[in-house]
């Protein structure tokens, strides 16, 4: 790394501690040696800095050079890009707040295509997962990538399906970009690193503090043409992201659920007031493709509903599931994951003992069609 | 002139047989004790001299040596201040000295000559039957634990004048006073056993318990509150196997050392002890300078249920993996080490999570890390030694309108208990020339022996094995559970059904934890 770009991570390190102040002394400045080499008497002369803020450039100014972090960022591959370079995304240098500098390992989203942020419940319910992986996979078969923030639950669902599908999708990070959080997403960070790319505005090494979720939500919103909420509670961290996309003028779409799902509360609520309604993979990519030709839109989305229903007349239910009572099984898991003892009280089947339906489940799930999670059996 | 009496001095359950020692001589008027003797020990000169003194008995003013042998033998416990007494009548030539030939005499004195009841009753008079002796004189109120022995003349006296009067008496006048054997057995204080009749739409556990009865397998009970874990757990001793004559025996004399053998005759049903999670490991394992039991020991052969077992201290719970595995409790002290016996059968139950609604994203918020807090909680070790894992889901109104409407509240404790016999029954046969009696206890030799895995059978468990990430562990413990399932089901082999129920009941560390 050139000396220059060791005075820009300088200068990135320190925006991630002060980032109002680091904006004005590059608007008097322009240029990150400078501002790293400033004499401490003028320093002091800089009013608009507050006296912690003197202190913290001083303090910056005694360290030197990050050696050691430029070290570690060779060694990971990690590539920074600051807002005063060329390459540095358009999307987010339009926002107020832009970061100064954006540190990433694969790439950075492509200006020219469609990006969906995908986003939802860390603590999903069965159907929030299927849907995740249905957006995710259907988003990415047209050519759309997704961006989330890699959590568990509907964002790293999401984003897996898209990768799998063999479309780059992109994590923004609430820590730095060799941080994995959570580390149960260890196998997607090192997909989305092949495949896409992890973002964040934090310098390497930094941990996640609750305070940056909120921030890095409005990057999400920000590189993305449109949101689409797949689940969330009536009170959820979602709603910050939704602001942000709705103060970015971003598109907003929300999964619709049954009204009785507290999981689908937050999504329901965002319909009733105005979000586009995500009811299958057509209606988002009409909504990205063209958002000013209405008719149009009717017209393909009539095509596309034609569509759907000659496939799925054509689409017949694996014929592993044709067996005994196992068509009922189907039907039950379909309509929520339950345990074997509420499945058997749901399949009325007073002849059948425990025992024989425990005996088939198993069966169906080393066959791969069901999946036992904490007592509780879901269709795979 | 020295007098001897025989009495004895507890070690755990089991009693050493103790000579009681006494010489009056002439030389300066005292009296002294020795035999490496405990305070409560030393104590029982002044009990003695003042509750002779109190019958009227003048002590005169001469040397008076006590001696309890073996003196090797550390002696605690107050059961030595009636036989030192009899022995100082027998010196004083109150009682002839041929008197005390071949009797055993225990109990503890007060000032005024009552004889209180002492523990471990049981175990002495069993230690006095193998040492030939046939007359035994215990406080009136041991007397019906002194009865359960066969052979013996048991007397049981409330003061230290009935027993003067009784060692005066003649040989045929004697036998008016051996208490008689009683047809009852010990009062367990137990509450009418509930039937698992009552226990709704919970079929899963139910079948759970069923097998674990049977196969004597450790079992663990997971699902929200109010899903009927502690419900089906005090269901659990009316379907459990009866015990046994020896295991009878070997139980009360646990509960006799504890001193909670009251009302005469042996326990003759399995203990089930459940224990609060404040209970400490003293209180679990046993101890005290003068070690007593501790509450596994009072679940030897019955079952120990720990409700909410995540909020039992950590410390409580790793004591339960040495008896787990050695099926007894080793407790050292400086003066002597004592052993417990505890073969249990460990039920637990415990919610999924915090809120203890998780997997249900409906209810639960706790993150996934809470999750894996909680139930990490439980250490891999204990886990490793349940066998059994049921799930219990909540049950909605409607599952519990509809199983009211058809009746059919599924199986009840009378025909699970049937299928618990006829599991035992097979059982026995099966361990006539081993050393076990349960399918639960088999080791890996057994299992080669007694689950015999070919064909379709075997290449199931090759693909289950990959596909499941069984351990080997956890493999073993489904072939143990088959076995019992087999068992159950009148199979002579393991089949393939059965496997696939017992792969149900895998242990929760190879599905919650991932």
């Amino acid at each position: 790394m050139d000396k220059e770009r060791l005075y820009r991570l300088q200068l990135a390190v320190l925006a991630d501690v002060m980032p109002r102040a680091c904006r004005c002394l590059l608007g008097e400045y322009g240029d990150a040696e400078r501002i790293c080499m400033l004499e401490n008497d003028e320093t002091d002369r800089l009013d608009y800095l507050t006296q912690e803020e003197k202190a913290e450039l001083k303090a910056a100014k005694k360290r030197g050079l990050p050696l050691a972090m430029a070290e570690t960022m060779e060694k990971l591959a990690i590539n920074m890009i600051c807002i005063d370079e060329q390459g540095y995304p358009a999307k987010i240098r339009r926002l107020e707040d832009a970061p100064y500098a954006l540190f990433y390992r694969g790439m950075l989203p492509a200006e020219d295509k469609k990006h969906v942020a995908i986003i939802g419940a860390r603590n999903c319910s069965d159907y929030g997962r299927r849907t995740a992986e249905y957006f995710g996979q259907g988003l990415a078969k047209a050519g759309v990538s997704v961006i989330s923030g890699m959590a568990r639950g509907i964002d790293g669902m999401a984003q897996e399906a898209c990768v799998d599908a063999g479309q780059e999708s992109y994590a923004l990070l609430g820590s730095g970009v060799d941080v994995i959080y959570p580390p149960s997403n260890k196998a997607l960070y090192n997909k989305l690193v092949k495949c896409g790319g992890v973002i964040s505005e934090y310098p390497p090494g930094r941990e996640s503090l609750p305070f940056h979720f909120p921030m890095r939500n409005r990057l999400i919103s920000a590189f993305s043409d449109l949101l689409l909420v797949v689940e969330a509670r009536e009170k959820s961290g979602t709603f910050i992201t939704v602001n942000y996309a709705l103060e970015q003028g971003k598109d907003v779409y929300a999964v619709p659920g049954r009204i009785e799902d507290e999981l689908s509360k937050g999504c329901n609520r965002l319909i009733a007031q105005g979000a586009g309604v995500a009811h299958c993979v057509e209606e988002v990519l009409l909504a990205l493709t063209d958002n000013e030709n209405s008719e149009r839109r009717v017209i393909e989305f009539s095509e596309v509903t034609r569509k759907k229903v000659a496939a799925a007349a054509e689409e017949k239910p694996d014929d592993r599931w044709e067996d005994g009572p196992r068509p009922i099984i189907r039907k039950c898991l379909l309509d929520q994951p339950m345990t074997a003892q509420e499945l058997y009280g749901r399949l009325g089947k007073p002849d059948m003992k425990i025992q024989e339906l425990l005996t088939l489940l198993m069966q169906l799930e080393i066959e791969g069609l069901v999946l036992c999670r904490g007592g509780r059996y879901e269709l795979k | 002139m020295v007098i001897r009496v025989s009495t004895g001095a507890l070690r755990g359950i089991d009693c050493s047989l103790v000579t009681v020692e006494v010489d009056v001589s002439n030389g300066l008027p005292m009296m002294e004790m020795v035999g490496s003797l405990s305070k409560e020990v030393k104590e029982a000169q002044m009990r003695v001299r003042v509750a002779l003194k109190n019958a009227g008995i003048a002590i005169p003013p001469q040397r008076i040596t006590v001696n309890l042998a073996p003196a090797s033998l550390h002696k605690e416990g107050s059961q030595y201040d009636l036989p030192i007494a009899a022995a100082m009548l027998a010196a004083l030539g109150m009682i002839s000295e041929s008197r005390l030939e071949n009797i055993f005499i225990a109990g503890e004195l007060g000032l005024d000559g009552e004889v209180k009841a002492i523990r471990g009753c049981l175990p002495m008079v069993l230690r006095a039957r193998a040492e030939g002796i046939r007359e035994c004189i215990l406080p009136g109120a041991n007397a019906g634990e002194g009865t359960v022995v066969k052979d013996m003349h048991i007397v049981g006296v409330e003061s230290l004048d009935e027993m003067i009067r009784y060692l005066l008496l003649d040989e045929e006048d004697r036998k008016n006073h051996y208490a008689e054997a009683s047809d009852e057995d010990a009062d367990m204080k137990r509450e009418k056993i509930p039937d698992f009749g009552e226990l709704y739409g919970q079929e899963g556990v139910k079948r759970a318990m069923e097998i674990a009865a049977a196969g004597f397998h450790n079992l663990l009970m997971i699902g929200p509150p109010g899903a009927g874990k502690t419900m089906a757990a005090r269901r659990l001793p009316g379907i459990l196997p009866p015990i046994t004559e020896e295991e009878a025996l070997e139980v009360s004399k646990i509960y006799s050392v504890a001193g909670k053998l009251t009302g005469g005759g042996l326990i003759k049903e399995r203990p089930f002890v459940a224990p609060h999670h404040s209970a400490t490991l003293q209180a679990l394992a046993g101890g005290g300078q003068n070690p007593r039991p501790g509450l596994i020991s009072h679940a030897h052969k019955g079952v120990l249920f720990l409700d909410e077992v995540v909020h039992f201290s950590s410390a409580a719970l790793e004591v339960l993996r040495q008896p787990l595995e050695d099926k007894k409790v080793l407790i050292a002290r400086s003066t002597a080490s004592y052993e417990f016996p505890a073969e249990f059968m460990l039920v637990a139950a415990m919610n999924p999570c915090p809120c203890g609604n998780y997997p249900d994203p409906q209810r639960c918020r706790c993150s996934e890390e809470q999750v894996r807090r909680y139930l990490n909680k439980l250490s891999g070790p204990l886990l490793d030694r349940i066998d059994i894992c049921a799930e219990m889901g909540r049950i909605s109104l409607d599952e519990y309108r509809q199983s009211n409407k058809t009746g059919g509240n599924g199986i009840n404790s009378a025909a699970m208990r049937e299928h618990v016999m006829a599991a035992r029954a097979v059982q026995e046969e099966r361990f006539v020339n081993e050393k076990i009696c349960f399918n639960a206890q088999m080791g890996v030799a057994e299992l080669e022996k007694y689950v015999r895995l070919e064909g379709e059978e075997r290449e199931f468990m090759d693909k289950v094995y990959e596909s499941l990430h069984l351990s080997l562990r956890s493999y073993h413990r489904v072939l143990k559970v088959a076995r019992t399932i087999a068992d159950i089901d009148g199979q002579k082999e393991v089949g393939l059904s059965q496997l696939q129920e017992a792969l149900c009941y895998r242990g929760i560390e190879d599905r919650y934890w991932g």
